[in-house]
């Protein structure tokens, strides 16, 4: 039996005047990893990807095929000159992203001509229907609405196959996640799986913190998993 | 080299003696050798090598049609590395000091300011330049001249809003024209010798023989 796994083997990571330790084991499921702003997500995602040098330790793949990086800014991702050609880049069926009440009749348009939130919407459509054995999604959520965010959530909830991490700051949406991971004045910190993890996530959103305070700890970190515990009685 | 005053002049100096004729080139190209980090500077701003490689097709092209192919290769040659050693040894507000040394706090600050926002944008394009490769890998597409249109439309497009953007800040702030700013320099003793160099090779260039 297959079975995907990407394992950092005690990297360590160096640019300019910051560096980031990384160890542990990313197996078939989702994985959040937080951090503050600047505490080096971005960093670790592109090494994931491959695209940074390593100062020291190893990054092994097992059974991993097709992977694809999510860059925060989507206007990077630009390779063709109509969101049909983009739609084709991806390697997607123009048919099924073009079917979407948002994107109907507008594959000759320019991606130049879409709001950098429309372009967002575009792009993790686009990457989300496609299968990848190791997807990195970095700040998938900046620049969406609450709404485009929660459809963002559900499409997550719904790969069943493959490793997904998710290196957000995001504080107020979440999907359904396997593992916690978070990084902390440089290192990368494994809080274990779901739901005993978030008791030990120390940047979890406030209000999760406030929840556990008062002894009704979420099962998960969706946002319909905080209303619950919220109204737990 | 720290003083930007003497790169500068360094700079006008290696360039015009290189664009004079052969001997000029391959003086600056010396110079080049002995007063820069040489291949640091290379692997640091990587585009440098599609350039090369643009100057030596059109060089080739050249010396079939004329057979003036080789000395314009060693003169362009010349003039690209010394700009590349002067990109590369930018340090940020440094442009700015120089305009207002040399032509005061207002007709100097104005080309200074504009020097400054032309290098950081030098900056950015390169960055941007590495996240438009980094997405291309992701994607498994080979660089290709369709695809470089695409690219080439981004980034103009990007350093368009940039400088809009950058306008309206300037003018929200209410810049109107010129500034004040005490400008302040930085200098080793190599600066000098570098300096003195470069004025022999431009000697070297106007008189050869």
């Amino acid at each position: 039996m297959r079975i995907v796994k990407l394992v950092l083997d005690h990297v360590t990571i160096v640019r300019d005047n910051f560096s980031l330790n990384a160890n542990g084991e990313f197996g078939e499921g989702v994985h959040l990893i937080s951090g503050a702003v600047g505490s080096g997500k971005s960093t670790l995602a592109l090494a994931m990807a491959g695209l940074i040098p390593l100062q020291s330790g190893s990054i092994s793949k097992d059974y991993i095929g097709q992977s694809m990086l999510s860059f925060q800014f989507p206007e990077y991702h630009i390779t063709g000159i109509t969101l049909d050609e983009e739609c084709s880049s991806w390697g997607c069926e123009p048919e099924k992203i073009f079917s979407s009440p948002d994107l109907r009749g507008n594959k000759d348009r320019s991606p130049f001509s879409l709001s950098r939130g429309e372009l967002k919407q575009f792009y993790l459509s686009c990457i989300l229907n496609q299968h990848y054995d190791l997807l990195l999604l970095d700040e998938p959520f900046s620049s969406l609405d609450c709404e485009s965010k929660k459809v963002l959530c559900r499409g997550l909830s719904n790969l069943t196959t493959g490793i997904t991490l998710i290196f957000t700051h995001e504080q107020a949406i979440l999907p359904r996640v396997d593992r916690i991971w978070e990084i902390v004045d440089g290192i990368l910190l494994d809080r274990g799986n779901l739901p005993g993890a978030i008791r030990r996530w120390g940047g979890a959103p406030s209000l999760i913190k406030k929840l556990i305070t008062k002894g009704q700890v979420p099962h998960n970190i969706s946002y319909d998993d905080v209303v619950e515990a919220a109204c737990r009685t | 080299m720290q003083d930007v005053r003497i790169r500068i002049c360094t700079s006008a100096f290696l360039c015009y003696a290189a664009f004079l004729n052969l001997y000029g080139a391959a003086a600056a190209l010396l110079w080049w050798l002995l007063f820069t980090p040489r291949l640091h500077l290379i692997k640091r701003i990587r585009p440098v090598i599609g350039m090369l490689i643009l100057i030596g097709m059109i060089s080739i092209i050249l010396q079939a049609v004329n057979t003036s192919g080789f000395s314009y290769f060693g003169r362009m040659l010349a003039i690209l590395l010394i700009g590349l050693w002067l990109a590369a040894d930018y340090q940020p507000g440094e442009f700015l000091h120089f305009g207002v040394w040399l032509g005061g706090d207002r007709i100097g600050f104005e080309f200074g300011l504009m020097a400054e926002m032309a290098m950081q944008s030098v900056v950015t394009l390169l960055h941007d330049l590495d996240h438009l490769h980094m997405a291309l890998k992701m994607k498994g597409i080979p660089v290709t001249i369709r695809n470089i249109v695409p690219m080439a439309v981004l980034l103009i497009h990007k350093e368009l809003a940039r400088a809009k953007d950058n306008a309206e800040l300037l003018a929200v702030r209410g810049y109107h024209h010129g500034g004040t700013l005490k400008p302040v320099f930085y200098y080793q003793k190599m600066d000098i010798v570098a300096g003195f160099a470069a004025v022999l090779v431009m000697v070297i260039a106007i008189f050869p023989s």
